[in-house]
């Protein structure tokens, strides 16, 4: 009947009370597998940054180079004869602080964008929705890659460089639940209350759509992580700090293949895989636990 | 003699659908005096939704007032801007509407959405403690008992969630509530409640009320005096009384007619012939002329205007106007 119809999707929503919210994840199998890797990631990157000083390992002797995994050096060392232990572990960090701070960027500026042109509409949604559209038309790959090349080398060009192309995706997106919750009748009554548009958009609008932000944020990341080790390994990154992406890029120079030495390329792409696994397992249980409407269909 | 409080004059509202633009109001006129209460009835589609809009300046994007004035309080409404209007409201017009079960914020506790009310204006309540003690009298004023404040709307049954409407619809302290078929999607027994409440409100607190309703019961039961709304067009007005037991236009004597009664019996029932117009294809002359019994030569070529039958009491009909010439 008609209904239920209209009071099943306002009743889903309310589990997205913080506590309910939590514990559904971690029941959640993708939650609980997705959580746990970014906690050992997020843990790596800890102990990186308190076990050591020197953000680049340098490499020991020369006769060194490419030794295969032993007890002295856990995973070998690379062409340079660094320890690629060291370099897994540091390289964490990297990984850890530009996925959270581009999607940090990213996040803001597109749900900023996304709940303006959604509230407001008219002119103004026109106006800001042709330019989502002409960002989302440039292929992002490229455009990293100039942004990169033409901008000073360092972890901060890197981050703007992977935010600047990733926002116009959740933009549309946020605009779109902007879209239908802005017409609900409990919008109207605010109004009618006499309540300033800003403050319908701050207190009502944005808690609203917060599911959604949060679920896309977290895919946004897995995303940025594999944009980070992209640049890197193009040799458009932060030369001196430790990355996977480096870590691949110096192997792949330094003629790993030839000498058949794996353990120098294997280690720093499961990581890669798995961090960027771990925030797509975490996004896709956001999203079914923070708005169940999906899940049942 | 009472104050006018609101006086509605000449107001036209045009809804642009793609490049049709829909009259959905025609000069409408009525006024409201201070502690009265008018009822509006109409069908669906009948403007009545969209004369309750445009008073506080709530039409959508796409509506636009075309001709007319508002005028609240000596103010005009019409011409204000959208900072002075959301003054008004809240503050000077209370607004209720149909969907009781949508017209709260799923996300938020009860009492927390009547704070809100209290804290869309500056000066009603100094601090959060004082909106959280004010939000409680409110719900009490209401019937809402104090274990219940702390809920989410759902777990409110749908007469309490319209009672809390109507709670922050009067949470800014005003004087003209305006109530868009507030029991429409109600049982009758909670419908009950609803308008007991309203009109002790109206005792306790000398509030003028404008009620919308295509329920002739209902607005009989709680209004002073009424409206009759078609196509847009304010077509009879008078009291309560006069409208739905003298009724001068065909259109309101057919509808009282039309109202089925508890002493029918089965199989037993009347309604109007045809329905209603559509507003992008209104006939020519008077809109209730293709459904009209009494319908004269002159009703398909000129549309009627209002024949005054007395203060405060008028219809817009060719017949009734023959009919007071002869």
């Amino acid at each position: 009947m008609a209904g239920i119809v209209a009071v099943a999707p306002a009743e889903g929503q309310l589990t997205v009370r913080p506590a309910a919210a939590w514990r559904q994840l971690l029941r959640n199998p993708r939650g609980a597998v997705g959580l746990a890797g970014l906690v050992w990631f997020v843990g790596l990157a800890i102990v990186g940054a308190i076990l050591y000083k020197n953000p680049l390992p340098t490499g020991t002797t020369s006769n060194s180079v490419f030794l295969p995994p032993s007890g002295t050096y856990w995973l070998g060392t690379d062409q340079l004869g660094r320890n690629v232990f060291d370099e897994i572990l540091l390289g964490a960090q990297v990984s850890v602080i530009v996925g959270f701070s581009a999607t940090a960027l990213a996040t803001t500026l597109g749900a900023a964008i996304g709940v303006i042109s959604g509230y407001f509409s008219g002119p103004v949604d026109s106006v800001l929705m042709r330019g989502t559209d002409v960002a989302l038309a440039l292929p992002a790959l490229p455009l990293m890659v100039v942004l990169a090349a033409i901008l000073p080398r360092g972890l901060l060009t890197v981050i703007g460089v992977i935010a600047v192309t990733s926002w116009p995706g959740p933009a549309r997106i946020i605009r779109a639940g902007v879209l239908s919750e802005r017409e609900r009748t409990y919008i109207l009554r605010e109004r009618a209350v006499g309540c300033g548009e800003w403050r319908i958009v701050w207190r009502y609008i944005l808690p609203a759509v917060m599911p959604l932000i949060l679920a896309n944020a977290a895919l946004l990341t897995a995303v940025a992580v594999l944009n980070q080790a992209v640049l890197a390994f193009l040799g458009l990154g932060d030369p001196t700090h430790a990355s996977w992406g480096n870590l691949l890029q110096g192997a792949f120079d330094g003629g790993a293949m030839l000498q058949g030495a794996w353990w120098v390329i294997v280690p720093p792409g499961l990581c890669i895989v798995a961090l960027v696994l771990s925030f797509t397992l975490l996004s896709n249980a956001l999203s079914d636990v923070l708005n169940p409407r999906l899940k049942a269909s | 003699m009472t104050m006018t409080l609101l006086s509605v004059d000449g107001l036209s509202v045009q809804y642009r659908q793609g490049r049709q633009r829909l009259q959905a109001l025609d000069r409408a006129s009525f006024e409201v005096s201070e502690g009265s209460r008018l009822g509006v009835l109409g069908e669906s589609g009948s403007g009545k939704s969209t004369l309750a809009l445009a008073i506080p300046g709530l039409l959508p994007p796409n509506a636009e007032v075309t001709a007319g004035t508002v005028m609240f309080d000596g103010r005009s409404l019409t011409g204000a801007s959208a900072k002075e209007l959301e003054q008004v409201r809240g503050r000077d017009i209370g607004m209720v509407f149909q969907a009781a079960m949508n017209s709260l914020d799923p996300l938020r506790p009860v009492i927390s959405q009547v704070m809100e009310a209290l804290m869309a204006h500056p000066g009603v309540v100094e601090n959060r403690a004082a909106a959280r003690k004010r939000a409680a009298e409110f719900l009490r004023m209401v019937d809402i008992r104090d274990q219940y404040h702390s809920m989410y709307p759902h777990e409110y049954s749908g007469g309490m969630r319209q009672r809390v409407a109507i709670a922050m619809s009067l949470a800014g302290g005003p004087r003209l509530l305006i109530a868009d078929e507030p029991v429409t999607a109600l049982d009758v027994i909670t419908q009950f409640q609803i308008l007991g409440l309203l009109d002790r409100l109206k005792q306790e607190l000398g509030l003028a009320l404008i009620f919308v309703s295509h329920d002739l019961g209902v607005i009989a039961s709680i209004c002073d005096e009424a409206i009759v709304m078609y196509a847009g067009r304010i077509v009879e007005r008078g009291t309560v009384h006069e409208v739905l037991h003298q009724p001068k236009h065909p259109y309101t004597e057919m509808l009282v007619q039309a109202m089925p009664r508890l002493t029918s019996t089965r199989g037993e029932f009347f309604g109007i012939p045809g329905s209603p117009p559509s507003l992008s294809s209104l006939p020519p002359g008077c809109p209730f002329h293709p459904r009209c019994p009494a319908v004269l030569a002159k009703c398909s070529a000129e549309e009627p205007e209002d024949t005054v039958l007395g203060p405060g009491r008028a219809a817009r009909c060719h017949v009734v106007a023959a009919g007071v010439r002869s």
